[in-house]
């Protein structure tokens, strides 16, 4: 029986390690000064509880401003929400790709003609931006709900990636703005 | 109980197999693009046969396709690839042809053995993929239908121009403009001297 645990634990373990979420260049990261720190979050219709193994939202969006920069960017995950590359500001991303696996998968390539709830203009003032919650409906339609999750929980999360970087004292500050306002 | 748990993990194992998918290996696959024709497609090269008729127009878009900043923006695009339409004709997306210049596409219009002949050819959905990208896709409202005239091969249905506007490609007006000459000249070029083009008048396609 304990090999039998052994066993399972080994394959849950290497089964978890297939989550296809993007990595940001930390490299060229931005600064507060010239850039936009995209955030929000994006989950599955069973809301808050976390993605566990084999289920997962992928999803990619693509700078469509021939006056900026280009380039497609797949979310870096940070628990329950998401940040991508920090932007030049005033990009256009637009979501061309999504995919929802659970057991089964679906995918669905939306082009870059179709409008969808998760496209937006990047601001054209550095700082930061919060996409809103998005959750993917019944019918495979994705949603703004703002309900799923709050821009201080989103900011919490992402806290997490940008520990030790120029964002860092921005995100606090946010944080600390959204809770005194709460308090 | 030993064959029990030897059960148990084969079938944890095949579990884990369905559950995990690896979406950058699935959306990756080059059978994907074959299937949808964008990657080493080969474009019309011979004349209909009979009980086919071949389709002669063109597609076009202003402002014209932003091709160096769409082959730099778009996930793996290909710039080797064409740029190519796939147009859905009656009911079926079976044709991929030439974007921007003239195209030929090849129809079947005998109903085979038991079918009915085909009298009405119905061209809908149009989707522009370039560089091989589904990532890029954008489509272009055909949605146009005419009458086959008899005995003839080759048919133009007219060289239709899209107005586009802002980034998501929006169309806001089509464009049909009758480039006869120019058809008969790219067929010519295409298939040989003495083909014969007839023109066919469009109706439009009820959604």
């Amino acid at each position: 029986m304990r090999r039998l645990i052994i066993l399972s634990t080994i394959v849950l373990f290497l089964s978890s390690g297939c989550q296809t979420w993007g990595h940001l260049d930390m490299e060229h990261l931005g600064t507060p000064a010239d850039s936009v720190l995209v955030f929000g979050s994006f989950l599955l219709p069973y809301g808050k509880s976390e993605i566990k193994y084999g289920n997962g939202i992928e999803f990619r969006l693509t700078q469509l401003n021939p006056e900026k920069k280009p380039g497609y960017f797949t979310p870096v995950r940070a628990r329950n929400s998401f940040t991508i590359q920090p932007q030049e500001p005033g990009a256009y991303l637009k979501l061309t790709y999504y995919l929802y696996s659970y057991v089964d998968y679906y995918y669905t390539f939306v082009g870059i003609q179709v409008p969808t709830a998760i496209d937006f203009q990047v601001p054209t003032v550095p700082g930061l931006y919060y996409t809103g919650s998005y959750i993917l409906k019944e019918g495979k339609k994705i949603q703004l709900d703002s309900t799923v999750m709050s821009e201080l929980e989103s900011l919490q999360d992402i806290l997490l990636i940008y520990a030790n970087t120029e964002w860092e004292h921005v995100i606090l500050a946010r944080i600390k703005e959204l809770t005194d306002a709460k308090n | 109980m030993r064959r029990t748990n030897v059960f148990v993990v084969i079938l944890l194992l095949f579990l884990s197999c369905i559950a995990t998918v690896d979406a950058e290996e699935l959306v990756t696959k080059e059978d994907l693009y074959a299937e949808l024709g964008t990657k080493g497609y080969k474009f019309q090269k011979s004349l209909p046969k009979k009980g086919q008729i071949l389709i002669v127009g063109k597609i076009g878009l202003f402002p014209a396709l932003n091709r160096d900043f769409l082959a730099s923006t778009i996930f793996k695009a290909d710039r080797a690839a064409s740029i190519i339409t796939a147009v859905v004709v009656n009911g079926a997306m079976e044709c991929f042809t030439e974007f921007e210049d003239f195209f030929f596409i090849l129809v079947n219009i005998d109903g085979g053995k038991k079918g009915k002949k085909i009298e009405y050819i119905e061209l809908g959905e149009t989707l522009v993929i370039p560089f091989g990208c589904m990532d890029a896709h954008f489509g272009l409202p055909l949605n146009v239908k005419f009458r086959v005239p008899e005995g003839a091969q080759c048919v133009y249905i007219g060289s239709f121009y899209y107005k586009r506007d802002g980034y998501l490609y929006t169309i806001t007006s089509v464009d049909v403009v009758d480039e006869y000459e120019a058809a008969v000249r790219a067929l010519e070029e295409r298939f040989g001297k003495g083909q014969t083009l007839v023109r066919v008048p469009l109706q439009a396609l009820k959604e």
